[in-house]
C-alpha cells in the first residue's frame, strides 16, 4: 500500500468535510453583455465630454464698439447702417444666434468689403453677390424673414467677401460652435471696417496694448485691473466668466479666460498662452 | 436530521443514531467502500465496521466531525482490507495508486516505513497552502477515489481541466514532501 493513499485517511477532518460537498461554484460571467455594456457607457461619456468643450454661448456686451466706430474716420454712410441695427438691439445680445439681424449685416457687408480690403476680395465675387442679392435682399426681407432662409444665403454670400474675418483656422479650432458665434463677429467686425482689414498682422499677443494702432475691439477686465487685449468683440471680463470664452481673436482663434496664481490669463483654444494681467 | 441531532441520538445510546446515519451518509460510505475493495460485500462489511466504530467513539471521545470521522472510519477499514489483500496476493485494487506511487513510492523494507500519521501532518500543511478547488480535487481523487470525469462534472469543468490541476497539484506535492525530507 503506498504510504501517501494510506496517509491520505488521517488528513485534518475540517479537509475531508469540506470535499464532501463540491466547492461554490464561481458566478459565471457573461462577457459578452459586459464588454457591449461597457462601450456603450464609454460612448455616452465620451459625448458628454465633448459637449462639455463646446462654446457656450456668450451674450456679447456692445457698447464700446459703437463709440468707436463714430470716432473712426473711414467709416462711410453705408457702413452706418449695420451699426444703427446693432443699436436698436442695444447693449446686450441675448444669444448669438439672432438670425434675421445677422442676415441684414451679412448682405450689406460685399457693398463695403471692396474699399476696405480690395487685396483680398475674390474677383468673382460682383458677379455672384447680385445673384444671391434677390432672395435675400437686406432692405426689404432681412428683419422679418423667417429664420429657416437664412442658411442657406448666408454662407454663400459672405465666404468670398470677408475673408478675413471668417479665417479657416478658426473653423477648423471650434467647429461646433461655428454656426452660432461666427455671424455675431461678423456682425460687429463690420461696425469697424478698417480694423477687419488689419487683422491678420495687428494681433501680436507679445506687444503692449499701447502699440495697437487700429485695435478692433476689447476686452476689459472688470475686476483685475486694466489690461486691452485685440478681440473680434467687446467683452468686459467679471470674475464669474473666468473659464468661459470670451469671443475670437482678430486672427480667428477663440480667447478663453483661465485665472492663475499669478491673475488673469487669456489663453487661445489650443492653450497657447495670449495675454496676462 | 442535523449531523448534532445524530450526535445527540448516539449520545442517548439509541439504535435509531445508526438509523439514521445510514439514512444520510450509508449511500456515500457504501460508495467509497466499493471503489477501494470492488466487491460488495466487503464493502457492505467494512460499513458495518465503521458504524461499529462510530457508536464505540461515543464511548470514548465524542468526534467532533461526525461525517469526516465516518469516512475516515470507512477509508481506513477499507485500505486495512486492501492490504490483507495484498498481503494474500489477490487481485490489485483499482485505485489510484500507482498515480501516487510518482510522489511517493512505497518502502522496499521496513526501514523505510513512513508513520502515516506524520505524514498525514505533512499532507495536511501542504494542502492548506493550495486553493480550496486544489483541495477539493485532490481529496475528491485520492481520499473518495472519484474519478477524474465524476470530479470534473462536479466542478462544471472539463476532464482535461481536472487533469492538469491533479498533475500540477502532484508536481508540488513532489517538491513539498522532498523539501521536508521524504525519500521522494
Amino acid at each position: 500500500m503506498n504510504p501517501l493513499f494510506e496517509a491520505m485517511s488521517h488528513v485534518d477532518d475540517a479537509l475531508v468535510e469540506e470535499a464532501a460537498a463540491p466547492p461554490k461554484k464561481r458566478p459565471r460571467i457573461y462577457w459578452i453583455p459586459v464588454a457591449v455594456s461597457a462601450a456603450a457607457a464609454a460612448a455616452v461619456a465620451g459625448l458628454f465630454v465633448m459637449n462639455a468643450g463646446r462654446t457656450p454661448e456668450i451674450p456679447l456686451s456692445l457698447h464700446n464698439g459703437i463709440v468707436e466706430t463714430q470716432t473712426d474716420p473711414t467709416v462711410t454712410e453705408s457702413d452706418a447702417a449695420p451699426t444703427d441695427i446693432i443699436d436698436a438691439s442695444e447693449t446686450e445680445l441675448p444669444s448669438v444666434s439672432a438670425v434675421p439681424v445677422l442676415t441684414t449685416v451679412i448682405t450689406t457687408v460685399p457693398t463695403t468689403a471692396p474699399t476696405t480690403s480690395p487685396s483680398t476680395v475674390p474677383t468673382t465675387a460682383p458677379t455672384t453677390l447680385p445673384s444671391t442679392a434677390p432672395t435675400t435682399d437686406p432692405t426689404s426681407a432681412a428683419p422679418t424673414e423667417p429664420p429657416a432662409t437664412v442658411p442657406t444665403a448666408a454662407p454663400t454670400t459672405a465666404e468670398p467677401t470677408v475673408p478675413s474675418v471668417v479665417p479657416t483656422a478658426s473653423q477648423t479650432a471650434v467647429p461646433s460652435s461655428e454656426p452660432t458665434s461666427e455671424p455675431a463677429s461678423e456682425l460687429l467686425n463690420s461696425v469697424a471696417p478698417t480694423a477687419v482689414s488689419d487683422s491678420p498682422t495687428a494681433v501680436d499677443p507679445t506687444s503692449e496694448p499701447n502699440t495697437v494702432t487700429e485695435p478692433a475691439y476689447y476686452i476689459e477686465f472688470a475686476d483685475f485691473g486694466e489690461y486691452r487685449y485685440e478681440l473680434r468683440e467687446n467683452v468686459a471680463v467679471t470674475p464669474d466668466m473666468v473659464g468661459d470664452a470670451l469671443g475670437f481673436a482678430m486672427d480667428g482663434r477663440q480667447v478663453f479666460a483661465c485665472l492663475t496664481d499669478g491673475g488673469l490669463i487669456l489663453i487661445e483654444t489650443e492653450g497657447e498662452l495670449l495675454a496676462y494681467g | 436530521m442535523t449531523d448534532q441531532a445524530i450526535a445527540s441520538l448516539f449520545r442517548g445510546r439509541s439504535e435509531d443514531a445508526i438509523r439514521e446515519t445510514e439514512k444520510k451518509y450509508g449511500d456515500m460510505c457504501r460508495r467509497l467502500a466499493f471503489r477501494l475493495l470492488q466487491n460488495h460485500e466487503d464493502a457492505e462489511e467494512c460499513l458495518n465496521d465503521a458504524y461499529l466504530a462510530l457508536w464505540n467513539s461515543f464511548e470514548r471521545e465524542e468526534p467532533k466531525h461526525l461525517k469526516a470521522y465516518l469516512f475516515k472510519t470507512v477509508r481506513y477499514l477499507a485500505c486495512e482490507k486492501l492490504k490483507n489483500r495484498a498481503a494474500k496476493k489477490r487481485a490489485a485494487p483499482s485505485v489510484p495508486l500507482e498515480e501516487l506511487e510518482e510522489i511517493l513510492p512505497a518502502p522496499d523494507s521496513a526501514e523505510q516505513q513512513v508513520d502515516a500519521h506524520e505524514l498525514a501532518e505533512t499532507l495536511d500543511r501542504f494542502l492548506r497552502g493550495e486553493s480550496e478547488r486544489n483541495r477539493y480535487v485532490v481529496l475528491r481523487r485520492y481520499f473518495y477515489c472519484d474519478s477524474v470525469g465524476e470530479i470534473a462534472a462536479a466542478l462544471g469543468t472539463t476532464e482535461t481541466t481536472v487533469s492538469v490541476t491533479l498533475n500540477r497539484v502532484k508536481k508540488r506535492m513532489k517538491e513539498y514532501l522532498k523539501k521536508e525530507g521524504y525519500p521522494v
